[in-house]
């Protein structure tokens, strides 16, 4: 048996000492995972880890005990297979049984073991019941209505408005109330309107009950306009039933589905009999520009889209492919699950070696620095990406909600981008007085993309002081000086988009 | 629950005790490990009872999973993503901590050097970056550093620096305070 040979004293005291090469810390922590005796002499050489295993054990009796008994794992394994035989698909009525073996139950099996597990209520089943009446929602036809009733009055409006619908006067209040809470009144009655404006609450309680074949999620809200929130689902297909909205004790809305409007059939002269019904003007497909804005919104609204590697590509015959190389599996379906309703596009699945594909011994997360100029850098890349995808002409031939949409996208992004370079520069001063001063500042349009190439350039002294400590001398001045263009950039970038 | 040893080996009969042992071996680790990253305890409990059932019902539909706990810790870690965004800095997890160092207030003199060491450990459990402390729990839970990369998606060398940067920093808190 040939000679295991052990790294030496220096090299093992080396790996949580100094920035070794990726190629050579790989090999070491290889070695450790198989070699205990080496375990054992890292735990010498370097205390700080017996140490750090001594609080977590002093902790460990104070550390909150489980709430509940722990659920017996095998009851519900047999539950989830007695679920697989029984469960509905979402989308289709109850009664409708499928072959257990068929893979794509195991979601919504998931789904029904998720509400049958013991215990298991509040965030973790509003999220799932949220995620999968969003991917079963159906494309409302547009004659759709919802009948909305408030103390005062009752009256009906579309299921889904767009800029067109005029809408009934009393409307406008309501609106401007759904708006001031940050909640989508152009489709109110929807999973994922209630789970957009979920998700903006810092503090909330939640409920999830079940009654008469419907699923009810109740949101109580500490803080924003809407004070509770609760959304109704058809258990058997997910599909929204009712919704209702408290502002205060004396001021709510209630919201539910009420019978279609008859169809305006408007048959022309030289058609046959059986020609088919024409389309309101608002079903006219999107076009493809349009189709791309909806995706990147989708993504932006994962609250990915300036962080997480996902690509968007428009191939020649329109179709959108969207790669996303770095999600979790419920963050990619939650992706998913807001592309339903965009046409034609696909969610491409990377392969494993791109899945894995990222910067050498990758730092992001190391240091509050770096994750600051990280997102420095996918925040302006977002929007260099949106300005060269979406050029005034383009911007020009988009219908009025998507102007408004892109607009409000870059206003958002704009803004956040400032406060990350604050984030930055104060993170910097607190390990370095830093001076932040320019000495020549760009008098031209300010444009994404000087903002883009000004933010690669921080993020890449950011890295090289932090990670490589390399010319830190001299680099502080060029940072500081560098940084303050980057601010001001994006203080002009952030003045226009919200002019 | 451990199920009773079977002749059926069947893929759901195999599938079923390979994760009703996992389950009973590992769940408190989940657990704690979810308490570790700021998770409240019912959210804690929920999201590692979750990740358990969808251990089985991948095993279930035949995915080949090499390392089921591995795996069962980066699908818990998934699961409570968007919760972790809104936690801020004061969790049961760091009550835990405060509580503890309070109970050493009048004690001996090992207590009192434990104690020392506690305070780092809260100064650097609120400046380390989630990734540090993800890393540093996991170590100390006795994952492989392999183990670690699979369960936050990134290469070993990266969990080494991650590592390197948490125990500089706990250093750092240790130091200041002598």
């Amino acid at each position: 048996m040939p000679e295991i040979e052990h790294p030496t004293e220096e090299l093992l005291l080396a790996l949580f000492e100094e920035q070794l090469p990726a190629a050579e810390v790989e090999h070491l922590l290889a070695h450790l995972d198989s070699c205990e005796i080496c375990e054992q002499r890292v735990s010498l050489i370097e205390p700080a880890f017996a140490r750090y295993q001594r609080c977590r054990e002093l902790i460990a009796p104070r550390l909150p005990k489980p709430p509940q008994p722990w659920g017996d794992i095998v009851a519900e394994m047999q539950k989830v297979e007695r679920a697989r035989r029984t469960v509905p698909m979402p989308g289709r009525k109850r009664g409708t049984v499928r072959p257990a073996w068929m893979g794509a139950l195991a979601a919504a099996v998931l789904v029904g073991a998720i509400l049958f597990w013991p215990h298991g209520s509040s965030e973790l089943r509003a999220d799932t019941l949220l995620l999968k009446a969003r991917s079963a929602s159906p494309r409302r036809s547009p004659n759709s209505r919802l009948r909305v009733r408030t103390p005062r009055s009752t009256f009906l409006r579309p299921a889904v408005l767009s800029d067109a619908t005029s809408e009934v006067q009393e409307m406008d209040a309501i609106r401007a109330q759904f708006a001031a809470a940050h909640y989508d009144w152009s489709d109110p009655l929807s999973a994922g309107a209630y789970a957009n404006w979920r998700a903006k609450i810092a503090h909330r309680t939640v409920e999830v009950s079940e009654d008469r074949g419907q699923s009810t999620i109740r949101t109580v809200a500490d803080g924003g306009g809407i004070a509770e929130a609760s959304l109704t689902l058809d258990a058997s297909d997910l599909s929204p039933v009712s919704a209702r909205f408290v502002f205060s004790p004396q001021d709510w809305v209630e919201i539910a589905k009420a019978p279609d409007a008859p169809v305006e059939v408007r048959p022309l002269a030289s058609a046959p009999a059986d020609a088919p019904v024409t389309q309101p003007a608002s079903s006219v497909e999107p076009s493809v520009a349009e189709r791309e804005l909806m995706t990147r919104l989708a993504i932006d609204r994962l609250g990915a889209g300036a962080g997480e590697p996902i690509d968007v590509d428009v191939e020649p015959d329109g179709r959108i492919v969207v790669t996303p190389y770095r999600l979790g599996e419920l963050r990619e379906s939650q992706l998913r699950a807001n592309l339903q309703g965009v046409e034609r596009v696909t969610v491409r699945s990377p392969e494993a070696s791109e899945r894995q594909e990222e910067a050498p011994a990758s730092l992001a997360g190391a240091d509050p620095a770096i994750d600051a100029s990280n997102a420095i850098a996918s925040r302006a890349h977002l929007l260099s990406q949106l300005a060269e995808r979406f050029p005034p002409v383009t911007e020009a031939e988009l219908s009025p909600a998507a102007r408004k949409d892109l607009r409000e996208m870059r206003v958002r992004h704009a803004r956040a981008l400032e406060g990350d370079i604050d984030t930055l520069a104060r993170v910097l001063a607190q390990n370095r007085p830093l001076r932040l001063s320019a000495s020549e500042l760009p008098d031209g349009d300010p444009v994404p993309k000087a903002l883009l190439e000004s933010a690669v350039a921080v993020n890449r002294m950011v890295t090289s002081l932090y990670a490589e400590k390399a010319g830190e001398g001299s680099a502080w001045p060029r940072l500081g000086e560098e940084l303050a263009r980057l601010r001001y950039l994006a203080h002009q970038y952030s003045q226009e988009v919200q002019r | 629950m451990v199920p009773p040893v079977s002749d059926d080996l069947s893929p759901k009969a195999t599938a079923q005790q390979r994760v009703a042992a996992l389950y009973s071996a590992a769940r408190d680790g989940v657990y704690r490990y979810l308490l570790a990253l700021g998770l409240d305890a019912a959210r804690a409990q929920e999201v590692t009872q979750d990740a358990f059932l969808r251990l089985y019902v991948a095993l279930r539909d035949g995915a080949a999973i090499e390392d089921p706990k591995a795996w069962v810790y980066r699908v818990a870690r998934n699961a409570c993503v968007d919760s972790l965004e809104r936690i801020g800095r004061e969790s049961p997890y760091s009550a835990a901590i405060a509580d503890t160092i309070a109970s050493l207030a009048k004690s001996p003199e090992q207590e009192l050097i434990e104690k020392e060491w506690l305070e780092g450990f809260q100064d650097a459990m609120r400046s380390l970056s989630p990734q540090q402390r993800a890393c540093l729990e996991l170590r100390g839970q006795g994952l492989q550093y392999r183990q670690i990369a699979e369960v936050l998606q990134v290469r070993t060398s990266t969990v080494g620096e991650f590592l390197r940067r948490g125990i500089k920093q706990m250093k750092r808190w240790n130091e200041c305070q002598k």
